[in-house]
């Protein structure tokens, strides 16, 4: 599949026709044009565009989780003014020697119809050989059943796909999913069909085969065939024991898993009881001194707004004092004693009217008012009571708030943890262990059972397959002997070898898939990222039985961390990205392999080209890794469309780009039409040194609408 | 899309009968894939055999 042009027409904010051609693919051994890239912001159609190739390809089962109201196709001006309102889309590539035109239409009698097939519109592909120039025509469901030869539904979100959700595929629990894309993506799956095909003509083969012959030879395949019949029956008997056995394998597995979880969840109790104590403890620590602080500040709590009254009286006496204003009580006495006694300290006389006298008598008056030394004495006192209150009463505060401060913390650490450990457990669930046990118990007993009944199924099979065998050989023998020329026989024969070529063939490709697989994811991955270890691919075969053939591919996407420990690699996001990206790269490079180099038979389903169109795959990478990863991004595959915004292309990813010169071939940005600008938001976007808008005013418009525009 | 199939050739070895038969039932496989009603029936690689291996 070699993608040429895709064209929109009314396609949702697509208003009118718009179109994009697609850079053609790379010649082998050069990434040169491959890469088409399309610039566009948040919100300006990067994930309508990605779905528009998904809803060609396969209408409304096609589009991606994102794809939001997935049955609103038609552009909403259109769906409301529009004459004959409906919306299309065109997709044209190459396949083999054909050149194909997809052309998906829906109108709004089918957008808004309730039966559910009408939203995938209708489907009409032109097939024209470029050899002959014969041309073809496929509508409906034969249209749908050719695309779905040439691109199967599971592999869709492997080459068309949101980058934002890659990541998912490198870690554990997408293996299921994976596995089978393999299948599809190389083409075995047909092989595994095509085997339970051939194996389902069997018994009417053998009918026919046994009523066409006569004699001995007849009566030696009844008996072959009645065998056959039992070794069925064995063989279902058997797969329904592995079945079952796996079942409870698994089952006995969950259990374990439970017990664990319970060890663990006692252990996480243990914890939250210990956290539930400290607390009680922390609470308890709060609200006493809290309701100490209370206490405090109704009691003293005016101390602490007395700061400047006390100095400003302090002040005051200091003044006073210093003015000899405020005499000291026992000069008051003292003078009085010594006025009385007319005797003056120094020996001489006081004798009232001397100036002696006088001036010790104004001395006197000075300090005559003992209200006034009462009240400056006792402001003394309460200036100082109230100072030393002042500053116990704020080293008791201070205290008493540090105390608070640190039981809060205290008491909000503690809550989270419970939170967390709470949270914990209910994920862990709370399971009853005794049930566990029994349960277990119950299940490894019933497992035995079944592995028993598997072991004695295949012995019985083993016996009945040799007796076969040897029926087989005397009916060789028989035909040898009679000559025999019966187109049944002949069918049952062929039949049965072809069988066992394609089971040989299918499990050859499969064993041969892991290291192959493994080898190239290894390279890619390690030319996007630094890593320091390996990444390993596990495909894990179940072959259960040729008849009917089971199997499972299991990938896992590891990496080694040191000394051959493996893990899931979860470092981040970005190396997630990357890691998904190398392996559907490797798978898409492994399928492109497969198809040019495979003959025979086997052609007809190995593998394929198939490009890799791409939303925003690597929002998660450091600069480092941008300038790096970018010039791998065109080797991917043949042909890689990848979506961008100016997050993901920055200076440093067009650093990377410029590395690997003539790369991009085509480029396009997605230019959006505002009825009103909006205040904030990119208005252009620098491309390679050219500023180019991306944002347009459209007041004339009911709705706004996306453009497709060209710039190289 | 698979091609017009042509008639049976008489000359046809077992090998290439074998083989023939692997190609075309490999082919209505990947033609049919997602129809599971035919996908999963015999008919149509019965019908193959039956043409390339006709009574006779």
């Amino acid at each position: 599949m070699k993608l040429k042009l895709i064209k929109l027409k009314n396609f949702r904010q697509f208003r009118g026709e718009q179109e994009l051609e697609i850079s053609s693919p790379r010649s082998s051994g050069s990434s040169r044009g491959a890469l088409t890239i399309v610039h566009g912001e948040m919100g300006h159609g990067k994930t309508t565009l990605l779905n528009a190739f998904r809803w060609c390809l396969n209408g409304s089962k096609g589009v991606s989780d994102r794809f939001t109201g997935p049955r609103d196709i038609i552009n909403l001006h259109v769906f409301e003014f529009g004459e004959r309102p409906s919306a299309e889309v065109q997709l044209h590539f190459e396949h083999g020697d054909d050149s194909v035109e997809l052309k998906r239409v829906i109108t709004k009698v089918q957008q808004l119809s309730t039966v559910k097939d009408d939203h995938d519109g209708h489907l009409t592909i032109t097939v024209t050989s470029v050899l002959t120039g014969d041309t073809h025509i496929y509508e409906g469901d034969n249209a749908q059943t050719y695309v779905d030869s040439i691109i199967p539904l599971p592999v869709y979100d492997l080459l068309f796909f949101d980058g934002e959700g890659i990541n998912k595929l490198a870690t554990k629990g997408q293996n299921d999913a994976m596995g089978e894309s393999v299948l599809t993506l190389l083409g075995l799956n047909y092989v595994r069909t095509a085997i339970s095909a051939l194996c389902a003509t069997m018994p009417a083969l053998r009918k026919e085969d046994r009523d066409s012959s006569t004699g001995d030879e007849k009566k030696l395949k009844e008996e072959r065939d009645g065998i056959d019949a039992r070794l069925r029956e064995i063989l279902d008997k058997k797969v329904q024991g592995i079945i079952e056995r796996d079942a409870l394998s698994e089952l006995v597995k969950a259990y374990a898993e439970d017990l664990k979880r319970k060890e663990n969840a006692r252990k996480l109790q243990e914890e939250r009881e210990s956290a539930d104590a400290a607390l009680v403890d922390a609470q308890k620590g709060y609200s006493y001194a809290e309701s100490s602080l209370r206490t405090l500040i109704s009691e003293k709590g005016y101390v602490l707004f007395c700061t400047k009254l006390v100095a400003d009286g302090v002040e005051i006496t200091k003044k006073l004092r210093s003015e000899r204003k405020i005499p000291a009580p026992i000069m008051t006495d003292f003078i009085k004693e010594l006025i009385e006694a007319q005797k003056c300290i120094c020996g001489g006389c006081l004798i009232p009217g001397s100036p002696e006298h006088d001036s010790v008598a104004r001395l006197l008056d000075v300090a005559k008012d003992a209200k006034f030394h009462d009240a400056a004495a006792s402001l003394e006192r309460t200036i100082g009571s109230i100072s030393t209150a002042i500053s116990r009463t704020r080293t008791e505060f201070s205290n008493l708030i540090d105390i608070c401060v640190t039981k809060k913390a205290e008491i909000t650490k503690l809550k989270v943890k419970k939170d967390k450990i709470t949270a914990q457990l209910e994920e862990l669930g709370d399971p009853d262990v005794d049930n566990i046990e029994k349960n277990k118990a119950e299940a490894e007993g019933k497992l035995k059972r079944f592995e028993w009944a598997v072991m004695t199924a295949d012995r019985e099979a083993e016996k009945l397959e040799a007796d076969i065998a040897d029926l087989d050989r005397l009916i060789k023998e028989a035909l040898k002997r009679s000559s025999s020329n019966s187109y049944a026989a002949e069918r049952v024969s062929i039949v049965e070898e072809a069988i066992t070529d394609l089971d040989a063939a299918l499990k050859a490709d499969l064993y041969r898939l892991a290291p192959d697989l493994q080898r190239m994811v290894n390279e890619s991955f390690s030319k996007m990222v630094e890593i320091s270890g390996q990444v390993r691919v596990i495909p894990e075969f179940t072959a259960k039985s040729k008849f009917p053939l089971e199997i499972k591919i299991n990938v896992s996407l590891d990496t080694e961390v040191t000394d051959g420990v493996w893990r899931e690699d979860n470092a981040n996001t970005g190396k997630r990205q990357c890691l998904s990206l190398a392996f559907i790269s490797s798978l898409v490079r492994y399928a492109q392999q497969r198809a040019e180099g495979t003959t025979g038979y086997m052609a007809e389903v190995s593998g394929d080209i198939y490009p890799m169109v791409m939303d925003a795959p690597f929002a998660n990478l450091d600069p480092a890794a941008k300038r790096r990863f970018a010039p791998q991004l065109g080797a991917l595959a043949t042909q890689v469309v990848a979506m961008l915004n100016s997050d993901h292309y920055d200076a440093d990813f067009e650093k990377g780009l410029e590395t690997s010169p003539g790369i991009v071939g085509h480029r396009y940005v997605l230019v959006h039409h505002y009825r009103k600008l909006p205040h904030e938001g990119v208005r252009s976007i620098r491309i390679q040194g050219v500023d180019h808008s991306i944002m347009q005013l459209d007041e004339g418009s009911s709705y706004e609408w996306s453009e497709i525009r060209k710039i190289s | 899309m698979s091609k017009k199939e042509q008639p049976k050739d008489t000359q046809l070895s077992r090998s290439d009968l074998k083989n023939k038969l692997i190609q075309e039932v490999l082919r209505a496989q990947k033609g049919n894939m997602l129809d599971e009603g035919k996908a999963s029936s015999s008919g149509s690689a019965m019908n193959i055999i039956k043409r390339l291996i006709p009574k006779r």
